[in-house]
């Protein structure tokens, strides 16, 4: 006998995929039940392609209305939410577009950037595990001692991102409608290096010098101090007191 | 095996008198400045909870319309009769919007949306039998003391049925309440459709739930689609409530009584002037209903 869940896994995936019912359903007015669930496949495959474009919104531009719908399709068939709350759908979307051989690298890194702002957007510290959590001003206070076994947490808004100067040009044009798009041959050789998260003023996306990023990715990775001092030396002070300025970190674990 | 009616847990969970026994409608963006503003003259407003979780600056313009106008919540993705089990997160972001808006009431519906990890943004029909009636209950049960407070449960729409199902709908639906101590909301809605799709009687099935048990009242539009010679009813909230559902709202009055009552539109928006039109309706209704409850068979 099928049990609750096997009947439910059934379900889902003959919604998702369009695939046979499974036995046991009935329909009204002896309709296929496969109708019947065409009526959720469909309200299913909307939604989630909603959900996409309101989480992409230069992504969709750029690729036009079409194009962006056709995409998301794709993707909605192949990924399905894993909860209820769909603000948090497509973190894989950028990497699909990557797969597509139609879809120009740089436009992954767009949706990539669009992404971002959605989690800064949305995500409040509370999503954090704060537990054992303690504010930052309380560093000042530790001994020196104990400061190599410092962890830092990273606010769960905040991303970081290595991107090319053409895509984040893209970017912003296509946030600002009608500002002019670079020709796609006018690529700058240096990439950016960003800071995607939430200041004092709302949601930001800031340029940090190439060595304060990467000693922010090694911290918001769960690095120790002590382990971060080892690897940059005696310009760490000065990187970290940078970064604790950025409204990055939540607060510091203590092992 | 069910257990008995827990009749303390009805005062435990009592439902909050915060929000008028009158006609409220569902706060969509297009109109969020005429509330932001207080120029909707309406009694109250219900919000779904999956737009307002995390903390956006929506949640901080909900804020400053719960100011203004009572404030219902309704859920959409508890799932709370999948096979898995709850999303313990999902009913944590749940816990923190209510903690924030303080409202009146919260609902979900009787329905399931994922199971092995997956999820689809729909509210699907359950099996009506004996084991399920106890896991949604078990749910319900979690739900309520993860949130500490009651829930409304709303009778889905549905295109399509299970031949396992031992129970009617207002069966299950009273049995769930009883044992729970959750309220019932009638979406008049998905009762319509839902009788219309299968053939069931709709009068029956309001004169079937305990009256004690409904709390909220929902309306809403829906579509004929057609499906070469044959057609079902979907409930797509994308237009003016239909005559016979205004039909049977009249007959829910008088079986209810005055209870709160919500204009749902979630598709074509039309102008806020249109809904508070339909807004003004179900409250000449609900005014024309003398008060008194027409005893049914609970």
């Amino acid at each position: 006998m099928q049990t609750l869940a096997d009947t439910q896994a059934s379900l889902l995936a003959a919604i998702h995929k369009g695939g046979e019912p499974p036995a046991g359903l009935l329909a009204p007015a002896g309709l296929p039940p496969a109708i019947a669930l065409s009526i959720h496949r469909g309200t299913c495959l909307a939604t989630l392609g909603s959900a996409l474009r309101i989480s992409f919104p230069a992504t969709s531009r750029l690729l036009g209305e079409a194009g962006f719908a056709e995409l998301a399709g794709r993707f909605v068939v192949a990924e399905l939410p894993v909860c209820g709350w769909l603000e948090l759908y497509g973190s894989r979307f950028p990497g699909f577009l990557q797969t597509q051989a139609a879809v120009p690298g740089w436009i992954a890194e767009v949706a990539e950037l669009d992404f971002c702002v959605n989690r800064a957007l949305h995500l409040g510290s509370e999503e954090a595990d704060r537990t054992g959590l303690r504010p930052l001003e309380d560093l000042a206070s530790l001994a020196d001692v104990v400061l190599p076994q410092v962890r830092l947490l990273a606010h769960p808004a905040s991303s970081l991102r290595i991107c090319s100067a053409l895509a984040e040009h893209q970017w912003r044009s296509a946030l600002q409608q009608g500002a002019s798009l670079m020709p796609v041959g006018d690529v700058a050789e240096e990439p950016a290096y960003l800071l995607i998260g939430r200041t004092a003023y709302g949601v930001e996306v800031q340029h940090l010098p190439a060595l304060t990023w990467h000693a922010a990715r090694l911290l918001c990775g769960g690095t120790h101090l002590g382990a971060a001092h080892d690897y940059f030396g005696e310009q760490f002070s000065d990187l970290l007191g940078s970064l604790l300025g950025l409204h990055l970190f939540l607060g510091f674990t203590l092992e | 095996m069910m257990r008995a009616v827990q009749p303390d847990r009805a005062v435990r969970y009592g439902v909050s008198a915060a929000i008028p026994h009158r006609a409220g409608v569902g706060l969509r963006f297009p109109h969020l400045t005429s509330f932001l503003r207080g120029e909707a003259e309406v009694a109250w407003v219900e919000i779904h909870a999956e737009n307002f979780m995390g903390d956006s600056q929506a949640v901080a313009a909900l804020e400053a319309v719960r100011d203004r106008y009572p404030v219902s919540i309704h859920a959409v993705a508890l799932s709370l009769g999948s096979a898995d089990g709850l999303d313990r997160m999902h009913l944590q972001r749940l816990r923190r919007l209510i903690d924030r808006i303080e409202p009146g009431l919260v609902s979900d519906h009787l329905s399931w949306s994922g199971v092995g990890g997956a999820s689809v943004p729909d509210l699907l029909p359950l099996p009506l039998t004996e084991s399920v009636l106890a896991l949604v209950c078990r749910h319900v049960d979690q739900a309520q003391q993860c949130l500490g407070r009651q829930l409304l449960l709303e009778n889905p729409s549905s295109y399509f049925s299970y031949q396992s199902s031992t129970l009617t709908e207002p069966e299950f639906l009273g049995r769930l309440a009883g044992a729970t101590g959750c309220g019932l909301l009638l979406d008049i809605n998905n009762v319509y459709v839902s009788c219309s799709n299968h053939g069931w009687d709709a009068t029956a099935y309001l004169q079937a739930l305990p009256t004690r048990y409904v709390a909220q009242l929902h309306l809403a539009g829906h579509e004929r689609r057609h499906f070469g010679t044959h057609s079902l009813l979907v409930d797509d909230h994308g237009g003016p409530v239909a005559d016979p559902v205004w039909a049977l709202y009249r007959e829910a009055v008088a079986c209810f009584g005055r209870l709160p009552v919500l204009l749902e539109r979630d598709n074509a928006i039309p102008p806020l002037a249109e809904l508070l039109h339909e807004v003004a309706q179900a409250d000449a209704i609900l005014d024309a209903c003398s008060g008194e409850v027409y005893a049914n068979a609970c």
